[in-house]
Parts: structure tokens; sequence; C-alpha cells
């Protein structure tokens, strides 16, 4: 069925994602690129995945049920878990961005403007592959 | 010839009654007004009994004039404190409204024990000199010990209330606690011959508190001052040449006088009513004030609750478009999942239809970004991220390069000139390039025949970006009103392009100014073609 596959990239990555449509198209154009997706609906369970799974990068959504990708992103702070983060948001309110931008100085993606291939690149960008 | 103590007695007296009549016919309903009356009353009942005892030509005329004082010295205080509460607006306050009670109580227990026991005086011997003077009971003690006490309260509220009072307030306030201080301080002395046996020195003084308070009176509004001053002023005139009428030795003085005298009556009637019609005037003045200040206060709610109302409205329309952008994304990453070969080959045809879908939802997920956009300007949020080094030339390349395609297809001709090497500005590159496209599409639209041209300028402090068309151009009158938010389009322009929404421009306006840049457009009339001009600081 996938005509896309060619390669494995050695590198695993966490999304977190409430909105099981876009998780799909994310994990299904992610997993195309060779990456090993590791996934999680809210930032609690994220929190649980990531220190568990230990993943190369977190694709964190903001504004989600039980526990928003901001506090995610702190708690992870307070537990000394050092892993790139890239913010996806549908916020474009600049100061919410900021209010994110303080926890890790990680780069911004707004999805709704952004096409998944620059998704990708970022996330490649970030990652040295 | 009365001595000067009888004398002074008889002073007190009139003054007093002259000056608390004067009070309470100025405003007769005022309840302060009418408790100064009684206060001066008190004084002048106590006073002037006081003169007609020491001058009595025998024992039982001066008993019943001692008598007949010690009612006017029992309700001195009370009177005087119940004035205080009034002026201070203290009279609902418990413990005062209590004090006052027990006040008048114990008022009435000596003016009954004055009358028919002899606990209260025992007779009228010689004493201070005097040929009738006072042999006090033992309920004068306790008298004179409540006469004091409840002076020097009212004394302390005064001096209480003076901390937080307006600067007319204190100085009134001022005004009457020196009146106390001489009209109290000097009627005490005359309990000092029954206490101590010293001679009541300070009766003279008891005068001086009308002076005081009827200079507060004049000079700081105490009781309305200015009528009190101008009758003042009228009687005394009118009662001096009464007495000059009355003295007169022939008819011809007695007419004379009589005339002058009718016609100052006169005069002084239309000066106390002028004058009463300026205060009138004054408190209209006053009134008037007050009820602006409170128009102007429903104004201000009623402006606050829109304004509320408004952002309530904003943030219900932030709220949908955020829901609106959500399923959107989605719809164009399936499109872009199909296309891209993740659920196998899609046959040329439906290619084609899935690109229009990608197309139609990119649209709207630009319609929904500009109106978010929109919102948050008119709720005054942080729309535009400014970061340093971001290089303006390649962002009007790519403008150029967008919109080629268009343009062929009209056949105009698209140009940008711009000068070598990098424009390094501070700016939102997105949003910035999101400004830009607004206008230079509208003059890409807009244009039927010629060409679009950008320029890029680099000034000193300020960079200078030119969009200009040979299009439609703009009516004189529409060019100030480009960029405001009522959304209108030109009637040529809806003929032109239908679909369009008028809110480009507008957004394109803000961006500019959340740049604190400049924007504003050029034309030489309908038909003429138009220049758009940016401006960003560097």
């Amino acid at each position: 069925m996938n005509s896309k596959i060619n390669k494995k990239i050695d590198k695993k990555i966490l999304i977190v994602e409430d909105d099981k449509d876009f998780m799909f198209i994310l994990q299904t154009n992610f997993r195309d690129e060779g990456f090993f997706i590791v996934t999680a609906q809210n930032g609690q369970e994220g929190l649980e995945t990531a220190e568990k799974e230990k993943p190369d990068l977190i694709l964190l959504d903001i504004m989600m049920p039980v526990m928003d990708g901001i506090e995610m992103a702190k708690r992870m702070r307070l537990k000394h878990i050092n892993i790139p983060t890239i913010f996806l948001t549908n916020m474009s309110d600049v100061n919410h961005i900021n209010k994110a931008i303080e926890v890790a100085p990680s780069e911004y993606i707004i999805k709704s403007d952004v096409s998944i291939e620059s998704i990708i690149a970022e996330v490649k960008k970030k990652l040295g592959v | 010839m009365l001595p000067v103590f009888t004398i002074s007695c008889f002073i007190t007296a009139i003054s007093s009654l002259i000056f608390g009549c004067f009070v309470v016919l100025e405003n007769f309903k005022a309840k302060t007004n009418k408790l100064w009356f009684l206060t001066t009353f008190s004084i002048a009942l106590w006073s002037f009994s006081l003169g007609m005892e020491i001058s009595s030509p025998n024992y039982s005329s001066a008993l019943i004039w001692n008598k007949i004082l010690n009612v006017g010295a029992i309700f001195i205080p009370i009177f005087y404190y119940h004035f205080t509460i009034l002026f201070l607006e203290d009279e609902k306050n418990i413990r005062e409204k209590i004090i006052l009670i027990i006040g008048y109580f114990f008022a009435l227990f000596f003016v009954l024990s004055n009358f028919f026991t002899k606990f209260f005086v025992k007779g009228v011997p010689p004493g201070a000199g005097f040929n009738y003077w006072i042999e006090v009971g033992p309920l004068y003690y306790l008298f004179f010990g409540l006469f004091a006490s409840y002076l020097i309260w009212s004394g302390f509220l005064f001096i209480q209330r003076r901390k937080g009072a307006s600067l007319i307030q204190k100085r009134q306030i001022d005004y009457i606690l020196l009146a106390l201080l001489f009209g109290a301080g000097g009627g005490i002395t005359n309990f000092l011959p029954q206490l101590f046996n010293v001679y009541p020195f300070g009766n003279y003084f008891v005068v001086l508190y009308v002076i005081f308070i009827s200079y507060a009176a004049l000079k700081h509004h105490l009781f309305n001052g200015k009528v009190i001053a101008a009758e003042l002023l009228t009687f005394s005139i009118w009662v001096l040449l009464l007495i000059k009428a009355l003295l007169s030795e022939s008819l011809q003085d007695f007419l004379l006088n009589g005339g002058i005298l009718l016609i100052v009556i006169v005069f002084g009637i239309l000066l106390i009513r002028s004058a009463i019609r300026e205060v009138r005037q004054r408190e209209e003045i006053e009134k008037l004030a007050e009820e602006i200040k409170r128009a102007y206060e429903v104004e201000k709610k009623a402006k606050e609750d829109l304004e509320s109302l408004s952002t309530v409205k904003n943030q219900f329309l932030m709220t949908i478009q955020h829901h609106l952008r959500t399923p959107l994304t989605s719809m164009r990453g399936y499109a872009d999942l199909l296309l891209s070969g993740t659920f196998g080959k899609v046959p040329k045809k439906i290619e084609e239809v899935i690109r229009k879908f990608e197309t139609s939802t990119t649209g709207l997920i630009k319609m929904v970004n500009d109106f978010l956009d929109i919102t948050q300007f008119q709720l005054g949020k942080q729309v535009v991220s400014l970061k340093d080094g971001v290089d303006l030339s390649p962002i009007l390349e790519e403008i150029i390069g967008d919109m080629k395609l268009e343009a062929d297809k009209k056949g105009i001709n698209l140009a940008l000139e711009k000068p070598e090497g990098a424009c390094i500005i501070k700016a939102d590159e997105s949003k910035l390039k999101a400004a830009l496209v607004n206008i230079f599409d509208n003059s890409v639209k807009y244009t039927k025949v010629g060409s679009v041209k950008m320029m890029l300028k680099s000034e000193s402090n300020k960079v200078r970006i030119e969009i200009e068309d040979t299009g439609m151009g703009i009516a004189k009158e529409r060019l100030a009103k480009l960029f405001d938010n009522t959304f209108e389009r030109t009637e040529e322009a809806k003929k032109t392009f239908s679909s369009g929404r008028g809110i480009g421009l507008y957004l394109s306006g803000q961006i500019i100014k959340a740049h604190n840049g400049k924007i504003w457009a050029e034309s030489e009339g309908v038909g003429k073609g138009s220049t758009f001009i940016v401006e960003l600081p560097v």
C-alpha cells in the first residue's frame, strides 16, 4: 500500500497531539520519511512516553485536554529530560507562543500555516539528518 | 450708668440673638442652622439673665433671673453638641446618638431640679463682687462636669474631623474651634467664683465667639455666609438710621432721616435679595455640575459595557476561528497524503480533483487566518513578533515569483527594482510577507493592462517599498479610508473582482503599523493607476 518507504532513519520521534486526524497525517508522513514514531494523546501520556521511550525529538501540541503542551514541557524540565521539542499550535497569538518559548528554546510551527513538508524539513534540520 | 460687666452681658446677649436669628432665617429648613440658633438663644438667655440678675433691685427678682439664667446655661453645651454632630454629619453614629440622648436627659433633670429643688441652686447671696451671685447645690458640680465634658468632646470631634477635611471645611472648623475656645472658655470662668472664689473675668471674651463665627460665616461660607453678611450689614445700618431718626430734634430732621431710612431699607432689601439670588444661582450651578458629572458617569459605564460586549464578541469569533482551523488543516493534510501516494497511486483525473480540493482548502485556511488576525488586532493582541536580521530582498523576489503565473495569464508585466545585496530590517517575516502579498495581489487584480512594479529603496534609517500599477486607480476621497476597518470596497473594485472581501488592505495596514511602519496610497484618480507606499524602520 505504501509506495514511498525507501529508507530507514534511525531517529525516534514522539508526537503528542489530541486531534486524531492531524495525528494520523503527521504519523503517516513521518513514517513515510523513515522515522520511528511513538505517540501520545495528551501531556500526561506524553510525559510518561518521553520518560519510557527516550525519543530524539518531540512534536508537541499546545492545546490538549488533561495536560497541555506548555505544562508538559515545564514538567520535563523539572525532571531534567532534555529532548529537543517543536511546538505545534493553531494559536497565532504571539503572547501565547512566547509563553511556551520561555519553557524551551524551540522552533515554532503554526500548523495551519505550514505544510507537512515544512514540518518534516524543520524536524530534519533540528536532528541533522 | 451700668457697670461694664453688666453691659458686656447685654452685648453678648443681643449679638448672640441677632446672629442666631440671621442664621436660622437664612435657611429655616436646615437642621444645623436651627440647632445653631438654639445654641445662640441659650447663650443670649443666659447672658441676658446674668445681666438682669446682677443688676436686680431685690433678692427675689435676682433669684428668678438666676433660675432663668441656669436654664440657658444648662442647654448651651447640649445644643452645641447637637449642632456639632449635625455639622459633622455624625447624627447616625450610634455612640453620638447615645451621648446626645443622655445629654438631653440630664438637661431636663437639671432644669427640673433648678426650679423645684434646692439641690441645684441654694440661693443668690452676694459674691464675685456683685450684690447677687449664686450659692450652688450638690447637683451643680455634676452640671459643671457635664458642661465641660460636652464642650470638650465637641471640640475633640471637630479636631478629629479636621484631619480629613477639605480646605474650606478646615478653615470653617478652625473658626468654630476658636469661637468655642473663647465662648466656652470665657463662659466657664463664670463658674469660677462658685468653685474657687475667682472673679469671672472671662465673661468679656464670650462675645468674641460671635465675632469668630461671624467671620467664618462671611469668609468661609459657614451657614451661607454671603447672605448673612449682607443681612448683618443692612440691619445694622437700619438700626443706626432708626436711632438717628428717633433722636431727631425737629420735624424737618425727622422727615429727612426717615426719608433716608426708607431709601436705605429699599436698597437694603434689594441688596439682600441679590445676595440670596446669587447664592441660589451658585447652588443651581453646583447641582447642574453634579448632574453633568452623573450623566458623564452613566455614559462612561455605557461605553465600558459596549467595549466589553465587543470584546466578548471578538473572543467568540476567535474561538470559532480556532475550531475551524483544526479540521481544515487535517483536510489539507489528507489531500497531501493522497497526492503523495501514501494510499497508492491516484488516477490522473482524480488527482486533478484532489489538487483543486487542496487549493480551495488552502484558500479557506488563509481566509480563516486573515479573519483570526483581524480579530486579534481588534482585541489588541500582539499578532506580530518582530525578529532581527530579516532580509527583505528574497521576500520581494518570492512575492514576484508567486504572482508571475497570474500576471502572465492576464498579460501584464511584473518588475522588481532593488539595490544590490541584502536589505536587513527587524520584522515578522511571515506576517510582513502576507501584508505585502495583499497589496501586490490587489495591484495585479485591479490592473487589466500595463504593469505592476515593485521598488525597494534603502534610506538612512528606513526602507521604502513602492508598489506602482497602471490599474484602475483610486478616487481622491477614498484614499484616506483604504486602510480602515469598514471593509468597504469601491464600486469599480466590485465590478472587476466580485469575490474580494475588502479585508486585505486593513490587515496589511495593521501589520505595517505593528512593525512601527507607515502605509499609504497615492493616485491621480480613477483610471490613472495607483502607488502603494510602505515605509519600515531599519
